[in-house]
């Protein structure tokens, strides 16, 4: 062989080489490819083939408006739902969300919240008999809002099953509505303790359930799903003080909030971190600002739960 | 001397100094706009380094300068960091051109659009925001917030945006309907998407991406026959690229009419690419839909003998271990 077309084969298999390098796909471009694919058979599959699959909704106040974020990247990336669960907001967006509400109105009903919708109480009036005759605010408006909105529907009237959580004052008992009137059970959930009038409702006197169960993972397992998806709006206490009398009883709930949340994430399947921390949780300026932090941590996780969901469910996919 | 005769000269002296401070004055305004000029022409012509030089020895010697003169002197100073790819000097001018301009719109919607080419996407919705709260009819600002939804995957606000600034627009643009095609398309909205992604194919009927994305469109719809025409035409147009190649046999390969000749393509890509994960699987999912299914699992096993860990990897696992 002559020194040249030594010369030429050599130059050949170093740009064969060099081509391999330059073209070639990455393994996370590979395993992108893959996804997109099996993504699109899992959610084709009919409901009994495939596993169970169960949402919950934390609680969190306002920064729970980032739930609303979430369920709109779940919802577009035709993620199949089961099963749902939530307590306080987590259960306000679960339960109008479940509905049929547009996510686009929900967020327009978050963004223009106004406190006559959920109390009669929040003036002056209301507010000297809080502090000087020691009553309560009377969340009674909200359950009328809820019933406006929904069209008084019930639990059982639901396309998805749907739970939420409240707690039993009285008892400390956790208390499950899935059953009934949904609006008594969405305003019992969210029913602030040392804020509003606890709700009576058979000799129980009902408050906001994320004081026993702020992130009701056992909900939906109990109703049946193999798969959940846990929806945490993440607080964030980083030294910061409550600005008023509302932050501190917030306060309260989110401090024992992360500590019930550690059971829940572990008996998840999967969390979606929503990073809301910075928003205060009675922060009705910022809400706009909690749907995108939802959606944007949402679409961020969702590579990795649409991989998780497909090896869970591979023989479905890959018969 | 007469009257007549002194009280010019007294004139011409008393107001000698406020002539010759107005004279300083127009001899500045014309340094200032001579700097300006340069600092530009330099921008022009690509002296990007130049060009940095003289804007930033403008604001030097003007501290004091109209906010007309800084803020074209800023745009420069801004645009020739950006140029350089030096984004975090540019991030910083015009981020101190806003405080001292914090109305002017051309600077906010430059600084968006550097948030938007850094990937600080929240940071690009934010001055995006305040460009259409100086300016509610601002298509650019429309068209950044479209984008910038697309990346977070706030699919809803990305659509909203993309269709404001079509209607705005009112002419034909290919890329934004690609776009608006994607963000339908990821929604799940696929009849808007084919819609879109057609009327980019009419304006750019050689583009490669938009036949892949009408393929990836007909095949969620379930349309075989039509994506595997678009693919294929997405493959010829990108001269076999390998993203294209490989989802093009990954959907042969799951078709049983189509399987044994992805079999025989598949292995053709092998030999040039012996390294690829995605390839070995794809062998095995056609041997597992022409029903070879022992082959199969053997062929599964040899990634799960690669160290490299992926998705692929623990797909194929899981198939072994359900087998």
């Amino acid at each position: 062989m002559s020194f040249r077309l030594k010369q030429i084969l050599l130059f050949s298999c170093f740009l064969c080489f060099l081509g391999q390098g330059i073209f070639a796909l990455n393994t996370k471009e590979e395993d992108a490819i893959l996804r997109d694919f099996a993504w699109q058979k899992f959610t084709q599959l009919p409901k009994d083939e495939r596993q169970k699959i169960g949402v919950t909704l934390s609680a969190g106040a306002l920064r729970g408006a980032s739930h609303i974020g979430v369920m709109e990247v779940l919802s577009e990336a035709a993620l199949p739902i089961d099963y749902m669960s939530g307590t306080s907001m987590g259960c306000i967006v679960g339960a109008l969300y479940n509905a049929g509400l547009p996510l686009q109105h929900l967020q327009d009903l978050v963004n223009n919240i106004k406190t006559s919708f959920i109390s009669r109480d929040f003036n002056i009036g209301g507010v000297l008999k809080y502090l000087f005759a020691e009553k309560l605010f009377s969340s009674e408006e909200f359950q009328e809002f809820i019933d406006k909105e929904v069209g008084s529907k019930n639990y059982e009237d639901l396309p998805i099953p749907f739970a939420c959580v409240s707690a039993d004052i009285k008892t400390g008992e956790k208390v499950v509505f899935d059953s009934g009137p949904l609006s008594l059970g969405v305003r019992a959930s969210m029913n602030l303790p040392g804020v509003f009038e606890p709700v009576e409702y058979r000799q129980r006197l009902l408050v906001d359930g994320g004081i026993v169960d702020y992130m009701p993972v056992d909900l939906v397992k109990k109703m049946g799903a193999d798969f959940i998806i846990a929806v945490y709006a993440l607080p964030s206490f980083a030294g910061s003080k409550p600005s008023n009398i509302m932050g501190y009883v917030l306060r309260i709930g989110d401090l024992r909030g992360a500590v019930l949340t550690e059971d829940s994430e572990n008996q998840a399947n999967f969390v979606i971190l929503s990073r809301v921390g910075e928003i205060g949780s009675s922060d009705r300026s910022k809400t706009n600002l909690a749907i995108e932090i939802g959606a944007s941590s949402a679409y961020q996780a969702l590579p990795q739960l649409k991989e998780k969901l497909i090896i869970n469910g591979v023989n479905y996919v890959f018969k | 001397m007469s009257l007549n005769k002194i009280l010019p000269l007294f004139l011409i002296l008393l107001f000698l100094p406020l002539q010759s401070k107005a004279l300083l004055g127009l001899t500045k305004r014309l340094d200032q706009k001579q700097k300006i000029t340069a600092a530009r022409e330099a921008y022009a012509k690509g002296n990007y380094e130049q060009a940095i030089e003289i804007s930033k020895n403008f604001l030097m010697e003007n501290q004091e300068a109209p906010k007309r003169r800084s803020r074209r002197i800023y745009s420069v100073l801004g645009n020739a960091y950006a140029a350089l790819n030096d984004y975090d000097h540019a991030l910083l001018i015009y981020n101190e051109a806003l405080e001292v301009l914090p109305k002017d719109i051309e600077l906010n919607l430059a600084l968006a659009n550097l948030y938007y080419k850094t990937e600080l996407y929240d940071k690009a919705i934010e001055f995006y925001n305040k460009v259409l709260l100086l300016d509610k009819d601002n298509s650019n600002a429309m068209l950044g917030l479209g984008k910038s939804y697309l990346q977070i995957g706030f699919l809803s606000k990305s659509r909203q945006y993309f269709k404001d600034y079509l209607n705005k627009k009112g002419q034909k643009d290919n890329s934004v309907y690609y776009d608006y095609a994607v963000a339908n398309f990821l929604s799940n909205n696929q009849n808007i998407a084919l819609e879109y992604a057609q009327k980019a194919q009419e304006i750019d009927g050689n583009n490669p991406n938009i036949y892949f994305l009408i393929a990836k469109i007909y095949s969620t719809l379930n349309e075989t026959e039509k994506a595997i025409d678009n693919i294929d035409k997405a493959l010829e147009l990108s001269n076999n690229r390998e993203d294209i190649l490989l989802t093009s046999l990954l959907w042969k390969a799951y078709r049983k009419d189509t399987a044994k000749e992805a079999l025989k393509e598949i292995k053709d890509y092998q030999k040039q690419n012996p390294n690829s994960q995605l390839a070995v699987f794809i062998e095995g999912v056609s041997l597992l839909t022409q029903g070879q299914k022992q082959k199969a699992i053997n062929v599964f096993k040899k990634i799960q003998n690669q160290n490299e860990d992926s998705f692929i990897k623990e797909i194929a696992e899981q198939i072994i271990k359900n087998n």
